[in-house]
């Protein structure tokens, strides 16, 4: 998912006189014509066949609307009894005229949903594809091995077999999901385990990466991100009708097994944040008696508290927001599976974005932020780490002390939706939310944007350079600058500490092992203690530190840049990297890069992948990249393309060309 | 119910011309003191068929357009107040019908797997949809399933429940101008979606006739 970057052209701009002929053919259906329009549609239609050809479609639909409605369905008999029921039970409880249109309704009907956002306009079916562990074979997707090289495919579509056959590296076993539109229009889930690939990145020659047969998904109308659990046992999945009123994010579970034949393969199964150490969130967390409270709602939702909600079916999905459009694609699972965070605006565009949260077992998510400047970044030690814009002078004024700060209102309440008004000085700052307490801390100092930790929490990728209002207006993108590699000054961030109680220096107990790999710079930075200071040069840049001048600072991409989605993989030893297009950050190149997690530098010159086109939205995981080529390369459908590691050898393989573009699933 | 109201029923001739439909004596206090229930039961009365048929061809599912028939009977008693024109009551209560609808699909619509059958890659639809298309059968209402809800409505009203002008906007509950862009836009994607149900029904045909001639 790109940011807020999905456009519709408008309807009144012709693209050409048969676009403006089919509009107006079927306005006449309706009887909207008037006189000049109707003569050039009649002029236009007989000299175009294909206009008529519509035109006489449209038509057929009334006749056909005639056909449907001789036959209207028949009313229950007890429709009066119920209703009648329902309204007494109304009247008895007295709410008849209390609430006007706006009122409240009773019960579910009325349930408030989060605010609506607008969605732009995704237009078209598209593909999301996910790497996932091993594990969701055992749950009974049927899953075929990639193909040896020249046999054919079971999908039936052989491909011409190519004289020199590379030999096959055999790589830890891993698994792609997808989830694109089959040629029945439903969607389904789509898996391909992948445990051999070809040298290099040259698939010639090579057999494609055959497919499961689709876990059908009922119900779907436009997906567009999916993002399995680390338990697999479920993924959530935002879905969007695409007609501007927003996308709902479903959580949908992934069914028991039904195919005992798929062989669960118990070797490898990546856990999906392996060197992050301690992943439970913390089971005793710090009680939020005292004040710095001020984030909103701290609502304690006991872990091991299932909402009371009733879950729909056993199988059925739960829909924990509705009418919001996701930004980024940073939509994540707590590394416990317990938690999923994602960064989200109103389908109205009414306001900028805020990170939401959702507990295993809810029935809805509720947001964590209510400034509407805030995204989700990661999640970082159990906590959800987030990033928000705030004025510049208003972080840096003498109130905004360096201090773990969890009071929102240090952000200033300007309008969002008019951050362009005036040149006003922007900057950011990063702050973590315990899930348990919903306890904010803003570290001040740290003027990053949307950084993106390594699991060992001493490098993000981050941008330095300006910000700028989206064309909405309601949120923010990079602007000119650069996105740069460099030291994360907090490390692990501990959980929320009791104000009232002496800051202590000591890391504790919990957050000692979590940060274990930390280095003790890091670790002792992790609370921004009091004595930082909250200087910084003109650029932006964290100056507090001697020791963070002498700190590597490497350029990933420089310039202006539309958008960027970074992320690590488990190991910290790969860095994807795809920044946007200018024309369509829909699209955009992906660069895969080798870090060295004691130094934190990378070669740009060595990138096992290298600006390679990519739709929005890729999947990374220990040993394996996925991602989905944009359409029309080549007159070709979309791709999912994989490129595999181990030990030093490198190799990839594709999937067949298929005939809609591809969201990857994580 | 302040007097103003009960001119606006007594204009309508709600004022005491109903017969009790269901009530039975258990009822009496809320169908002879209140106008608002008594409006409605009138309004249910004239309108409650074409309603649950719109309901229906919303949701394809009679159950549910059952429910959420009576969810919006029961909001127009309750919004009573905010009928401002007896003579919209009909619009009024296709914008109520509709929002329940649209709410109510986003809110039950359940995503799920579908059991994985070795086989079609299609979706196994639900026995009552089954049902359904057996009654309604046709690839007009698979087409008008396959398409934006927003614009399903809109053709709906326009085509079979002869809404039009304003009271299509006022039941879609968008402006005049956007209702006849969402109309047109609607019939577009019926058409793609009527040609994409011809396709399918003719490689069907194709299928069954190349595997009577093996």
């Amino acid at each position: 998912m790109n940011y807020l970057r999905r456009y519709r052209p408008r309807r009144d701009q012709w693209a050409s006189p048969h676009q403006r002929a089919r509009v107006l053919a079927a306005e006449r259906i309706d009887g909207f014509l008037g006189e000049d329009d109707a003569a050039w549609l009649d002029g236009h239609l007989a000299e175009c066949p294909t206009c008529a050809a519509v035109a006489a479609e449209y038509a057929g639909q009334r006749a056909a609307f005639r056909e449907l409605g001789a036959r209207p369905p028949e009313p229950p008999r007890d429709l009066w009894a119920r209703t009648a029921a329902a309204i007494e039970a109304e009247a008895s409880r007295g709410v008849a005229t209390a609430d006007g249109a706006g009122g409240s309704s009773r019960g579910s009907a009325g349930r408030r949903r989060p605010a609506r956002l607008p969605l732009g306009v995704m237009s078209g079916a598209l593909v999301v594809a996910v790497v996932v562990g091993a594990s969701l074979f055992a749950r009974g997707v049927p899953v075929t091995p990639i193909q040896p090289p020249a046999s054919a495919t079971p999908s039936g579509t052989p491909r011409p077999t190519v004289a020199p056959q590379p030999t096959p590296i055999p790589i830890p076993a891993g698994a792609v999901a997808w989830i694109r539109q089959g040629d029945d229009g439903s969607f389904g889930l789509y898996v391909a385990r992948i445990d051999e690939v070809c040298p290099g990145r040259d698939k010639a020659g090579c057999a494609p990466i055959a497919e499961s047969e689709s876990q059908p998904i009922a119900n779907l109308d436009g997906p567009s991100a999916v993002v399995l659990s680390p338990t697999t046992d479920q993924l959530v999945l935002v879905d969007d009708p695409g007609d501007g009123t927003g996308g709902t994010v479903y959580v949908v579970p992934v069914p028991a097994a039904v195919d005992p034949g798929a062989t669960p393969t118990p070797t490898t199964e990546p856990t999906p944040t392996p060197t992050l150490g301690p992943t439970a969130t913390p089971t005793a967390p710090p009680t939020p008696t005292v004040g710095p409270s001020g984030s909103p709602g701290p609502t304690p939702t006991g872990s091991d508290l299932p909402s009371g909600s009733p879950q729909p079916s056993p199988d059925g999905s739960t829909a924990i927001a509705s009418g919001v459009s996701l930004v980024g694609d940073t939509a994540a699972y707590a590394p416990d599976g317990q938690w999923f965070a994602f960064s989200a605006v109103p389908a109205d565009g009414s306001h900028g974005p805020d990170i939401y949260l959702w507990h295993v077992g809810d029935a809805q998510a509720r947001p964590v932020t209510s400034d509407h400047r805030s995204v989700f970044a990661q999640w970082l030690g159990g906590q959800l780490l987030g990033s928000r814009v705030v004025e510049a002078d208003a972080a840096a004024s003498p109130g905004g002390s360096a201090s773990p700060s969890a009071t929102p209102s240090a952000t200033p309440s300007v309008n969002p939706s008019a951050p362009s008004d005036a040149p006003t000085d922007l900057t950011a700052v990063v702050f973590v939310v315990d899930p348990v307490t919903s306890i904010e801390t803003v570290f001040l100092d740290v003027p990053l944007w949307r950084p993106t930790v390594d699991p060992s929490a001493r490098w993000a990728v981050f941008w330095e350079g300006t910000i700028e209002a989206d064309a909405a207006g309601t949120t923010w993108l990079p602007g000119i600058g650069r996105l740069v590699l460099a030291d994360w000054s907090i490390g692990i961030p501990e959980p929320p500490i009791d104000p009232s109680a002496e800051p202590s220096a000591e890391p504790s107990p919990g957050s000692a092992s979590a940060s274990a790999s930390a280095s003790p710079r890091a670790t002792g930075r992790a609370t921004a203690s009091p004595g930082a200071s909250a200087s910084r040069d003109p650029g932006g840049k964290p100056s507090e530190s001697p020791d963070s001048a002498n700190r590597p600072e490497q350029i990933l991409e420089a310039g202006h840049i539309a958008d960027w989605e970074a992320r690590w993989d488990p190991t910290g030893t790969r860095l994807a990297v795809w920044i946007a297009d200018e024309a369509d950050p829909s699209i955009g190149r992906l660069s895969l890069y080798v870090v060295d997690p004691e130094t934190g530098r990378f070669d740009q010159s060595d990138r096992l992948l290298r600006d390679q086109p990519a739709l929005a939205g890729f999947a990374l995981a220990d040993g394996l990249l996925a991602w989905a080529t944009p359409p029309g390369q080549d007159g070709e459908g979309s791709r999912i393309q994989v490129l595999a590691w181990s030990g030093d050898a490198v190799g990839s393989a594709e999937t067949q060309p298929g005939t809609d573009p591809v969201v990857i699933a994580r | 119910m302040p007097s103003s109201d009960l001119g606006v029923l007594a204009a309508l001739g709600v004022l005491g011309v109903r017969e009790r439909s269901g009530g039975g004596a258990a009822m009496s206090a809320v169908w002879e003191h209140d106008a608002a229930a008594r409006f409605v039961e009138d309004l249910f009365a004239k309108h409650h068929g074409e309603i649950y048929a719109y309901l229906v061809r919303m949701v394809r599912d009679p159950e549910l357009a059952a429910d959420f028939a009576q969810d919006a009977f029961v909001k127009a008693y309750r919004n009573y107040d905010t009928l401002e024109k007896p003579e919209n009551a009909r619009a009024w209560l296709y914008q109520i019908a509709h929002r329940v609808a649209l709410d109510e699909l986003r809110r039950r619509k359940i995503v799920r797997f579908l059991p994985w059958t070795g086989e079609s890659r299609g979706t196994s639809p639900s026995a009552e949809h089954l049902a359904m298309d057996a009654r309604l059968s046709g690839d007009l209402q698979r087409a008008l399933a396959r398409i934006p809800e927003r614009q399903r409505a809109a053709l709906l009203l326009a085509e079979l429940h002869d809404l039009s002008g304003l009271e299509l906007a006022q039941a879609l509950g968008v402006s005049h101008v956007a209702a006849r862009a969402l109309l047109t836009r609607a019939r577009e994607s019926l058409r793609q979606a009527l040609a994409s149900e011809r396709a399918a029904d003719a490689e069907a045909e194709r299928r069954r006739t190349t595997e009577r001639s093996r």
